[in-house]
């Protein structure tokens, strides 16, 4: 499965809670809170690129698990990462 | 059911065969044990075969499949170990053990999600504790097996590695969601909590327990994205007006006190995943869901494991219960 670049601004819109998704594997709920405070200190857009790359590349590390593909296809949709 | 629970010559028995294993127990029982392969933690508490057990004779046994490979140990204390995630190795997990309200415990607690590689690959593990008669007198250990060291303060983390075919999982069961009443928010992060901003109006946290009378059995409830995450009270010390809680709440996360929870056990056996539980590699629960739903001699969905001083999914977790699988990919 295609895990998009960190560049695309849907990484950003979770991380600001743009769009809101119920993430189905836990280590994203940590991460997505985790980040999204980060940039509550710090919203520069040196901050809001690492971030999107630290949340891009979490996703990449765990995609092989069934659970992340579906939470992929929750916010890139099924065209977005076949 | 497998056997989880094994006389002290018997797991002498397992370590003598080279066997990697991942132990629970009361701190003397684990200090008959020769040095090996292995990690423990002091606890007397288990979820065993036939149900929660309090326990000083035998010892709670993980044992590692024999498929994982490139497994190592390694002790951190409080100064080196943000390097716990980094240091798993590739396709692989860390189990870690610390001992409760030592240094090492509450750096971890506050500082983990600030750790380089935070949750890119599953750290596990749970906080060591005692017999609850002995609170104050003795102090939760860590084993270190393979040297032989017993730890008040530090982690011992036992780092292993998947073989290519395999994946691991780690997940949450936790009864609690956030129940309709007020907001809670804090100014900074910690464990000891003076000030508390309800709805927006700053007050006194303990005042304001206090006036309410808040059922403090039930935890504060944070909302990660979907996941209930909970931070429990410890006491109420109306003297210093102040709260002391088992994990620290983190400033500008929004907290809400549990909804009350009827009967844990049906709840609980309701929200775990029927189809994980034959892939379980290990899981442990909270000592104080052990206590306040009166786990002992009751069983919680055919899961065993030890009953803890605090769950580690990545993090710390209060009244949860954490759970590791391994599948094929």
């Amino acid at each position: 499965m295609n895990v998009p670049p960190a560049t695309d601004v849907r990484w950003k819109d979770v991380i600001t809670g743009k769009v809101n998704y119920q993430f189905e594997f836990f280590a994203f709920n940590m991460c997505v809170k985790r980040l999204s405070l980060v940039l509550k200190r710090d919203s520069s857009q040196i901050t809001l690129n690492k971030c999107t790359q630290e949340l891009r590349d979490i996703f990449a590390e765990n995609v092989q698990l069934p659970k992340v593909q579906r939470d992929l296809v929750k916010i890139f949709g099924k065209g977005g990462v076949a | 059911m497998k056997q989880v629970m094994y006389t002290a010559e018997q797991v002498k028995a397992l370590i003598e065969q080279g066997k990697n294993l991942i132990l629970a127990g009361d701190e003397n029982v684990l200090r008959k044990l020769p040095t090996g392969n292995w990690i423990g933690g002091t606890i007397p508490y288990f979820m065993a075969e036939e149900g929660g057990r309090f326990d000083q004779t035998n010892i709670y046994v993980t044992e590692l499949p024999d498929y994982i490979k490139n497994n190592f140990i390694i002790v951190y204390d409080e100064f080196n170990l943000n390097r716990v995630y980094t240091d798993i190795p590739e396709n692989g997990m860390g189990f870690i053990l610390i001992p409760a309200a030592c240094n090492t415990h509450l750096s971890f607690s506050l500082n983990a999600p600030g750790f380089e590689k935070f949750a890119f690959k599953p750290l596990l593990g749970w906080i060591t504790g005692v017999n609850l008669a002995d609170l104050g007198k003795v102090s939760p250990k860590v084993f270190n097996g393979e040297s032989g060291k017993v730890i008040e303060d530090g982690a011992v983390v036992f780092h292993m590695q998947l073989p290519e075919n395999k994946i691991s999982d780690m997940s949450i069961v936790n009864v609690f969601e956030q129940g309709q009443g007020d907001t809670f928010t804090f100014p900074e992060d910690g464990f000891q909590v003076t000030d508390v901003y309800v709805n927006g109006q700053k007050q006194n946290f303990a005042d304001y327990l206090l006036e309410n009378k808040i059922d403090t059995k039930l935890p504060l409830v944070a909302d990660y994205y979907g996941a209930s995450v909970n931070v429990s009270f410890q006491q109420i010390d109306k003297d210093a007006r102040r709260v002391d809680l088992y994990a620290p709440v983190f400033q500008n996360v929004e907290y809400r006190c549990a909804q009350p929870v009827e009967d844990y056990v049906n709840l609980f056996e309701s929200n775990m995943p029927k189809d994980d539980v034959d892939s379980i590699f290990f899981s442990c629960n909270c000592i104080l869901n052990y206590l306040y739903s009166e786990l002992e001699n009751k069983q919680t969905g055919g899961i065993t494991g030890p009953i803890t001083f605090g769950e580690i999914a990545y993090q710390l977790l209060n009244q949860t219960m954490v759970y590791l699988t391994i599948m094929d990919k």
